[in-house]
C-alpha cells in the first residue's frame, strides 16, 4: 500500500453503526464482522474519504499515538478487511 | 418545589403549601386498583422496569435483582438487543450481561442488515412490476421507532400487497428465486382470497440468502377494514424512509397482531408502548376508536392498553373507554402470557382463545363462520394443484365432520 492507495467498501458489504462500534455484513458469504471504536472510525473514513493518507491524517487528529503507530494500525485493518473481502483496494489512482 | 410524578399536571403545585401537595400525592396513589403487575414475579417486574420507555419515568432497578434469571428471561423473549440499545453504559446492570446483550445486538444488526437489504431489493422489483407494496413490522418498524434497525430483532420480511396483486407479487418473488408455498392459480382465485382473514391471509416464500434462510410473508389483509381505506391512508415515515400504514392503522395492526398471538411475546407490547410514546400525539383518538369498532378490535385494543399501562406506565387517554373493567379483568388474567415467547397450544385452543376476545356475540359467530371455509391446504390436491371450489368446500366439510364426531365420541 502506498500513499496514493484508495480504499472503498466492497459492493457486497452493508454496514451499520452501533454507537461507537459498527457491524459489517458480507452479503455474499453471510459472515458479519464487528469493529470496535477505532475500527469503526477507520471504516467511517473509508466511506467518506477513501484515501489512505486522508484516513491516517484523520485518525492522527483524534487519537494519541505516533504517526507510525497510527499508520500501521490503519494499514493492518485495511489489509485484514481486504483479505476478508470487505473492501476493495485500488493501489494507484 | 419539585413536581411529584403522581400529581395532576393541570394543577400548579408551586401555589400550594408543600405539606398539602404531599398529602394529595398520598391520596392519589391509594387506594390502588388491582393491576396486571399483581400476578408477576420479581424477575418480571425488574425486566419491565428496564423496558419502561425512559420518557415514562427514570429506570428503577431493584438492588436485589436476580440478574442470572433475568438474563435467561431476556434471552427467551429476544429482548437482548433492545436492552443493549438502552443500557450499553448503565453501570447498575452487570457488565457480563451488558456484554452479552451487546453480542445479541451485533447479531441482530447483522441479521437485520441482511433482511433490510433483501426487502429493499424486493420492494424495488415489485414496484417495477406494478405492484403496490408496503413493509409491515420487521426492520422498517425498528427504523420507525428507534431510527436503528438493530434495536429490534426481526424473524422475517412482511410485505403487504393489494389482494388483486397477490398472484403477481408471488410471481415476482418466484422470479427472484423464492419458493412460494402456494400455487399462483390459487393466489389468483377470488374465492380463496376472500375466504381468508387477517390471521390467514398470507403466503410464505423462502430463499437462501448468504447461507441464511430468508422468509418473506406476503399479506393481503391485516385489519378487518376495507382494503381501499387502508391503502388510501398510507403515511410516509421520514425517519425510516418508508411509506406504510398511517399511525392509527399501524397501532391497530400491532394490537391485532399481539392479540392474535394471545399477548405472548413481551417485545410486541414493547413495540406498542414505544409506538404510543412516539405517535400518540399524531393519532386522532376519535378516529382510532371508530376504526377499532369497525375492525372488531375494541376488546383486543382494550386489553392491550391495560397491559401497556400496567407494565410500562404508558396510557393513551383517547382510548380510555376501551380499557373497560372487563378488559382490565382479562388483562390481569393474561398478565403472564407476555413472558412466554409465543402462544403455545393446539389449533383449536388458539381458535378458542381468539373467539374469546371477539368484541361481541355477532363477531364471535363471524369468527366461527370463517372456520367453515377451506384452509390453504384444503384448497390443494396432494400433488399441489388447486382444487375446484366445490371440492375444497367438500374436503373442509368432511374434515370438520370428522373433528366434530371425534369430539363427541
Amino acid at each position: 500500500m502506498t500513499r496514493r492507495t484508495a480504499v472503498r467498501a466492497h459492493p457486497d458489504v452493508v454496514f451499520q453503526k452501533l454507537g461507537d462500534e459498527a457491524v459489517l455484513l458480507n452479503l455474499r458469504t453471510g459472515v458479519y464482522w464487528s469493529l470496535n471504536h477505532t475500527g469503526a472510525r477507520i471504516w467511517d473514513e473509508i466511506i467518506h474519504s477513501g484515501k489512505l493518507t486522508e484516513i491516517v491524517a484523520a485518525l492522527q487528529r483524534e487519537f494519541a499515538g505516533s504517526s507510525a503507530e497510527i499508520n500501521a494500525t490503519v494499514r493492518d485493518l485495511v489489509r485484514e478487511l481486504n483479505q476478508q473481502g470487505l473492501v476493495v483496494v485500488d493501489e494507484e489512482q | 418545589m419539585a413536581e411529584s410524578a403522581a400529581q395532576p399536571r393541570d394543577v400548579p403545585t408551586a401555589a400550594r403549601p408543600s405539606h398539602w401537595a404531599l398529602r394529595e400525592t398520598a391520596l392519589l396513589s391509594a387506594p390502588q386498583r388491582p393491576s396486571s403487575m399483581d400476578g408477576l414475579q420479581p424477575v418480571h417486574r425488574t425486566l419491565l422496569a428496564l423496558l419502561r420507555p425512559s420518557s415514562a419515568a427514570p429506570t428503577q432497578i431493584p438492588a436485589d435483582a436476580d440478574w442470572p434469571e433475568l438474563g435467561n428471561v431476556v434471552d427467551r423473549l429476544w429482548l437482548g438487543a433492545r436492552l443493549a440499545h438502552r443500557f450499553a453504559s448503565e453501570q447498575r446492570v452487570p457488565l457480563n450481561l451488558r456484554r452479552w446483550w451487546m453480542q445479541a445486538r451485533l447479531a441482530t444488526a447483522a441479521h437485520n442488515l441482511l433482511l433490510e437489504n433483501e426487502e429493499a431489493g424486493l420492494r424495488e422489483e415489485l414496484v417495477r412490476a406494478g405492484v403496490d407494496v408496503i413493509p409491515l413490522k420487521g426492520t422498517s418498524l425498528a427504523r420507525i421507532l428507534y431510527g436503528d434497525a438493530a434495536a429490534r430483532p426481526s424473524n422475517d420480511i412482511d410485505l403487504g400487497v393489494r389482494s388483486a396483486n397477490v398472484a403477481r407479487a408471488a410471481g415476482v418473488l418466484r422470479g427472484a428465486g423464492y419458493e412460494v408455498r402456494l400455487p399462483s392459480a390459487l393466489l389468483a382465485r377470488r374465492a380463496f382470497l376472500q375466504g381468508t382473514d387477517e390471521h390467514t391471509s398470507e403466503v410464505k416464500c423462502t430463499r437462501k440468502v448468504a447461507g441464511a434462510d430468508v422468509v418473506v410473508e406476503l399479506h393481503w389483509k391485516w385489519l378487518r377494514l376495507p382494503e381501499s381505506l387502508v391503502w388510501s391512508s398510507l403515511t410516509q415515515y421520514d425517519q425510516a424512509g418508508v411509506r406504510t400504514l398511517c399511525p392509527e392503522h399501524y397501532f391497530l395492526f400491532l394490537c391485532a397482531h399481539v392479540a392474535g398471538g394471545g399477548w405472548a411475546g413481551l417485545r410486541w407490547l414493547c413495540d406498542i408502548a414505544d409506538f404510543l410514546t412516539m405517535f400518540a400525539g399524531r393519532m386522532d383518538g376519535a378516529r382510532c376508536r371508530e376504526l377499532a369498532r369497525q375492525a372488531a378490535l375494541r376488546r383486543a385494543v382494550g386489553i392491550t392498553l391495560v397491559l401497556i399501562e400496567d407494565f410500562f406506565g404508558i396510557r393513551y387517554r383517547a382510548l380510555d373507554s376501551l380499557a373497560s373493567e372487563t378488559a382490565r379483568r382479562t388483562a390481569r388474567r393474561y398478565c403472564l402470557r407476555p413472558f412466554q415467547p409465543f402462544l403455545a397450544g393446539t389449533p383449536s385452543g388458539i381458535h378458542r382463545a381468539r373467539v374469546a376476545i371477539q368484541d361481541n356475540a355477532w363477531r364471535r359467530a363471524q369468527y366461527l363462520a370463517r372456520l367453515l371455509r377451506p384452509t390453504h391446504l384444503e384448497w390443494l390436491n396432494p400433488n399441489g394443484d388447486t382444487r375446484p371450489a366445490a371440492c375444497a368446500w367438500a374436503v373442509r366439510a368432511g374434515r370438520l365432520a370428522r373433528m366434530i364426531s371425534g369430539v363427541s365420541q
